[in-house]
C-alpha cells in the first residue's frame, strides 16, 4: 500500500506540489500523469524517501516514509526515470549490492531469473557502460524487485525502449501487480498507460486535478472508447489558466 | 548494511584497479604512463634538499598561517554546493534504499581518501626525509593535516548551504574583501607609511598564540625529527576525530541541502540545467544565421564560459586580493608597479594551468560526440572548431592579463627597457594566439588519443583525475615547447632584442603554431571520425 497524505513539497519560493493525497492498494497499478513540470518526479522522490516533503507525509506499507524512513525504505523500490549505476559495479555485482542492502542472502534465484528472461542476463560481467538503455532499465528493474517490495515507483520506465522491451517491462510490472504489490507510475506514453493502469491520478502544476479509474472519468466527460490522450487533453483544458 | 558498503567500496577499486590495468596493455596509455611515474621519481629526487626538508620547524607559523588562510577562505568565499554531494549512482541506489544517512556519509567520507592519500604521497616525494622512519612519519602528519583541511571543507560547505549562514558569511567575506583592499589603497597613497614585515609579524608571540590552534594539524607533517611527534600526533587525530564528527552533525542539519544539490547535479546529467549554468545570460556574440559551420561550434563553445556561473568574479575577487595583499608587504612599489607585477605572474600561472581548467572544446564535447559526429562536418573542421574555441577563451584572458601587467610595469624600474616598448606588447599579443593553440593542440590531441583518461580528468575531487590533471599540465608543457621550439631557435639575440625582433618572434610563433596545427588537426580529425562510441561513450 503507498499512501500520500497532503504532501507538498516547496523549492524556495516555488511550491512544486501542493496537498496531494491518494492511496495505492497492494496489487494495484496506478498511473501519475501530467504534463512536463507538474510535480510527478517531486512525488515519487518524496515518496521514495529521497525528498524531504515540506508539508504532509507518506506511508509505505504503513509505514511512515517520515517517522521510520529505513522501515518504509525496506518495503519499496524506486527506478527513476534514468537509472544511473555505479561506474565500476558490474551487472551481476549491481544485484549482489542491492541484495546486501536489503539482507537477501541468497542471490542466485535473482541472477538465474535475469539470465533466463532478459537481454541483461547475457551480459553478467559487463559494466553500465557497455549496456543499451533496454538493458539498463532491465538491470534497475532486477535490482529494484530483488527483495520484493511492498510498493514500487517507477518514473517514465517505458521511455526510449524498444518494442520487445516495452513488452517485458510490462511483463515484469504485472507480473509484480499479481504478486500483491503496490505500482505507482508514471509515464507520458498514455496507450501504455491505458494498457497497464486500473486508475490514474492527473496532476497539473503540483495539483491532483483529476483522480480515479480511466473509465470512469471517461464517462464523465462523455469520452468513453476514445483513447487516454483524449481525456488527458480534455481534463487539463478544464484547468488551463 | 556496513557490509553492503564495503562491499561496494571494495568491488568499485578492485574493477577500478583491472580496468586501469587492462588499459595499460594498450601501448599509447602504457607510455604515458610511465612517463607519469618518471615524472614523479624525478619529483621525488630532485625536491627539496633533505637536509632543509627535515629541518622544516622554522616552517610552522607560515603552515600554520596557510592554515587559517585556507580555513577563512572556505567559509567566507568557498562554493557549499559540492561539499558533500552524492553522485547519480548513489542518488540513484542509496538515497531511496533502507541505508543509515551516517553510513552513506562515512562512504563519501571514504572516496574523499582516494585523493588525500594520494596528495600525500606526492608532498611525502616532494618533501623527502632524512631516514624511512622520519618519512612514515612525515605521511602520516600529511594525511592527517589534509583529511582534517578537506572534512573542514565539507563542514564549512554544509553550513554556508543554509541561506541564513551564507548572507552573514557573504557579508563578512566583503568586509574583509573591503577591509584588505582599504589598507592597500591606503598604502598606495602614502597614508600608511610602514609595510607589513611578514617575517617579523610570524614570529611576535602573539601571532604564535593566535595561530595555536591552526597549527596543531601541521605540527607532525612538518617537525617529524622531534622526541614529542607521538604525543602531537595524537593532538592532530583528535582534531581530525572532532572535524568527523562535526560534519556528521553538519549534514544531519542540513540534510535537505546536500540531497538538493544532489538532484539538481543528476537533473543536468539528464538534461536539465545544471546548477553551476546562469540561465538567461546572453552569449558575448550572437550567432548569425549564415556562415561556416564551424563557427557555430566555437559559438557554442563559447557561450558555455560566458554563462559559468560566478567564474568572471571568483577570478576578479581572486586578483583584487591577492593584488592588495602584495601591496600590504611590499612597499617598494606604485600601486600600479603592484598590479602589473601580480598580472605579469598571473600571464605565466593562465598559460601553464589554463589548458587544464579552460575545457571549453573537445574534453567538454565527449560525451556528446554522437551527436557533433552527425553534424554535416568533417572530422578536421570539427577538430579545428574545437581547438579554436579553447585557444580563443585562452588568449582572451591571457591577453587581457598581458595588456594590465604592460600597463602596470612599463614605468617600473624592475623590468628591463625592452619591456616597456609598444613593441613588446605587440610581440606578446601576436605570440599568444600561437602558444594558446599549441597548448589546447596537445589537450584536444589528449581527448582524441586518450578518451579515457580525458574523460576522467573532468571528474574533480577523484585521485585518478588529480594524476591525470599532473600528467597532462606535464605533457602540455614538453609537448608545448617542442613544438613551439622552431619559432625560437630562428630568432636570434632575445636577450635584449630589438622592437622588429620582438615583433617578428610573435609573429613567427604564431606563424609555425598555425602551421603545425593545421597538419596535426588533419591527422587528428582523422582519429576523430574512426573514434568508437558505444551508447554514447567513447571507447
Amino acid at each position: 500500500m503507498i499512501e500520500a497524505v497532503a504532501l507538498s513539497r516547496r523549492y524556495g519560493g516555488r511550491l512544486a506540489v501542493r496537498a496531494l493525497s491518494f492511496t495505492v492498494r497492494p496489487g494495484e497499478v496506478v498511473g501519475l500523469l501530467g504534463p512536463n513540470g507538474a510535480g510527478k518526479t517531486t512525488t515519487l522522490r518524496m515518496l521514495a524517501g529521497v525528498l524531504r516533503p515540506t508539508e504532509g507525509t507518506a506511508r509505505i506499507a504503513g509505514q511512515d516514509i517520515l517517522e521510520d524512513p529505513l522501515a518504509a525504505k525496506r518495503r519499496l523500490a524506486f527506478v527513476p526515470d534514468e537509472p544511473r549505476f555505479f561506474d565500476y559495479l558490474t551487472v551481476q555485482e549491481h544485484l549482489r549490492f542491492v541484495a546486501r542492502v536489503h539482507g537477501i542472502t541468497d542471490v542466485r534465484p535473482h541472477l538465474e531469473r535475469l539470465v533466463q528472461h532478459t537481454t541483461v542476463g547475457a551480459r553478467l560481467d559487463a559494466f553500465p557502460a557497455e549496456l543499451s538503455r533496454g538493458m539498463r532499465q532491465e538491470l534497475a528493474l532486477a535490482c529494484a524487485l530483488v527483495h520484493e517490495p511492498a510498493a514500487l515507483l517507477l518514473d517514465e520506465p517505458l521511455t526510449g525502449l524498444d518494442p520487445i522491451a516495452i513488452r517485458r517491462t510490462k511483463d515484469v510490472v504485472r507480473a509484480a501487480a499479481a504478486r500483491g504489490t503496490a505500482i505507482l507510475l508514471s509515464s507520458h506514453l498514455l496507450h501504455l498507460v491505458a494498457e497497464l493502469c486500473e486508475r490514474i491520478i492527473l496532476l497539473r502544476r503540483g495539483v491532483s486535478v483529476a483522480q480515479g479509474t480511466i473509465a470512469d472519468l471517461a464517462r464523465d466527460r462523455a469520452l468513453e472508447g476514445r483513447p487516454l490522450e483524449e481525456l488527458f487533453v480534455s481534463l487539463l483544458a478544464d484547468e488551463a489558466p | 548494511m556496513t557490509s553492503a558498503l564495503a562491499y561496494l567500496a571494495r568491488r568499485s577499486a578492485v574493477n577500478a584497479s583491472r580496468v586501469l590495468l587492462r588499459r595499460m596493455r594498450e601501448p599509447r596509455y602504457f607510455v604515458t604512463g610511465a612517463a607519469g611515474l618518471a615524472w614523479l621519481a624525478f619529483l621525488g629526487r630532485a625536491g627539496v634538499p633533505r637536509a632543509q626538508a627535515a629541518d622544516a620547524e622554522g616552517a610552522l607559523p607560515a603552515a600554520a598561517l596557510g592554515v587559517l588562510v585556507f580555513v577563512t577562505w572556505g567559509w567566507l568565499f568557498g562554493s557549499g554546493a559540492r561539499a558533500l554531494t552524492f553522485s547519480p549512482a548513489e542518488v540513484t541506489w542509496l538515497l531511496p534504499a533502507p541505508v543509515p544517512r551516517p553510513a552513506v556519509v562515512n562512504l563519501k567520507l571514504l572516496r574523499v581518501q582516494a585523493l588525500v592519500l594520494l596528495n600525500s604521497v606526492l608532498w611525502v616525494l616532494l618533501l623527502p626525509s632524512p631516514d624511512p622512519g622520519s618519512m612514515l612519519r612525515r605521511m602520516a602528519g600529511i594525511w592527517c593535516l589534509l583529511s582534517t583541511l578537506a572534512l573542514h571543507r565539507i563542514g564549512a560547505g554544509l553550513t554556508r548551504s543554509r541561506a541564513a549562514a551564507s548572507r552573514w558569511l557573504r557579508l563578512g567575506g566583503a568586509v574583509i574583501a573591503g577591509v584588505l583592499v582599504g589598507l592597500a589603497l591606503l598604502a598606495a597613497s602614502g597614508m600608511v607609511t610602514a609595510p607589513l614585515h611578514v617575517a617579523a609579524w610570524l614570529e611576535s608571540p602573539t601571532l604564535r598564540m593566535l595561530l595555536t590552534p591552526f597549527a596543531v594539524p601541521v605540527r607532525p607533517a612538518i617537525a617529524i625529527t622531534g622526541p614529542g611527534w607521538w604525543s602531537e600526533m595524537l593532538a592532530a587525530l583528535l582534531v581530525l576525530g572532532l572535524h568527523v564528527v562535526w560534519v556528521h552533525v553538519a549534514e544531519h542539519a542540513h540534510a535537505d541541502a546536500s540531497v538538493m544539490q544532489s538532484l539538481a547535479h543528476l537533473d543536468g546529467a539528464s538534461g536539465g540545467t545544471p546548477a553551476m549554468l546562469r540561465r538567461g545570460t546572453a552569449p558575448i556574440v550572437p550567432l548569425a544565421a549564415t556562415g561556416p559551420a564551424a563557427f557555430a561550434i566555437i559559438w557554442k563553445n563559447s557561450a558555455s564560459v560566458a554563462r559559468r556561473r560566478g567564474l568572471l568574479g571568483a577570478v576578479l575577487l581572486w586578483l583584487v586580493l591577492c593584488t592588495a595583499v602584495e601591496m600590504l608587504v611590499r612597499f617598494d612599489r606604485s600601486a600600479a608597479g603592484y598590479v602589473g607585477a601580480f598580472a605579469a605572474t598571473w600571464v605565466g600561472f593562465v598559460l601553464c594551468t589554463g589548458p587544464q581548467f579552460i575545457r571549453n572544446d573537445l574534453r567538454n564535447d565527449l560525451p556528446h560526440l554522437a551527436a557533433l559526429r552527425a553534424l554535416p562536418m568533417h572530422g578536421r573542421t570539427l577538430m579545428a572548431a574545437e581547438l579554436a574555441s579553447s585557444a580563443l577563451t585562452l588568449t582572451t584572458l591571457a591577453a587581457a592579463l598581458t595588456v594590465v601587467a604592460w600597463l602596470g610595469l612599463r614605468e617600473s624600474a624592475d623590468v628591463p627597457a625592452w619591456f616597456r616598448t609598444g613593441h613588446a606588447l605587440l610581440g606578446a599579443l601576436l605570440a599568444l594566439p600561437g602558444f594558446s593553440l599549441i597548448v589546447m593542440l596537445v589537450q584536444n590531441a589528449g581527448a582524441v588519443l586518450f578518451p579515457d583518461w580525458t574523460a576522467m580528468t573532468g571528474r574533480s575531487g577523484s585521485a585518478a583525475a588529480l594524476g591525470t590533471n599532473l600528467l597532462g599540465v606535464l605533457a602540455t608543457l614538453i609537448l608545448g615547447s617542442l613544438l613551439l621550439l622552431p619559432a625560437l631557435v630562428l630568432l636570434p639575440e632575445l636577450t635584449d632584442p630589438s622592437g622588429r625582433v620582438m615583433l617578428g618572434t610573435g609573429l613567427m610563433i604564431s606563424t609555425v603554431a598555425i602551421v603545425e596545427c593545421w597538419l596535426a588537426v588533419g591527422w587528428l580529425g582523422g582519429r576523430l571520425e574512426r573514434l568508437e562510441i558505444t551508447d554514447g561513450v567513447v571507447i
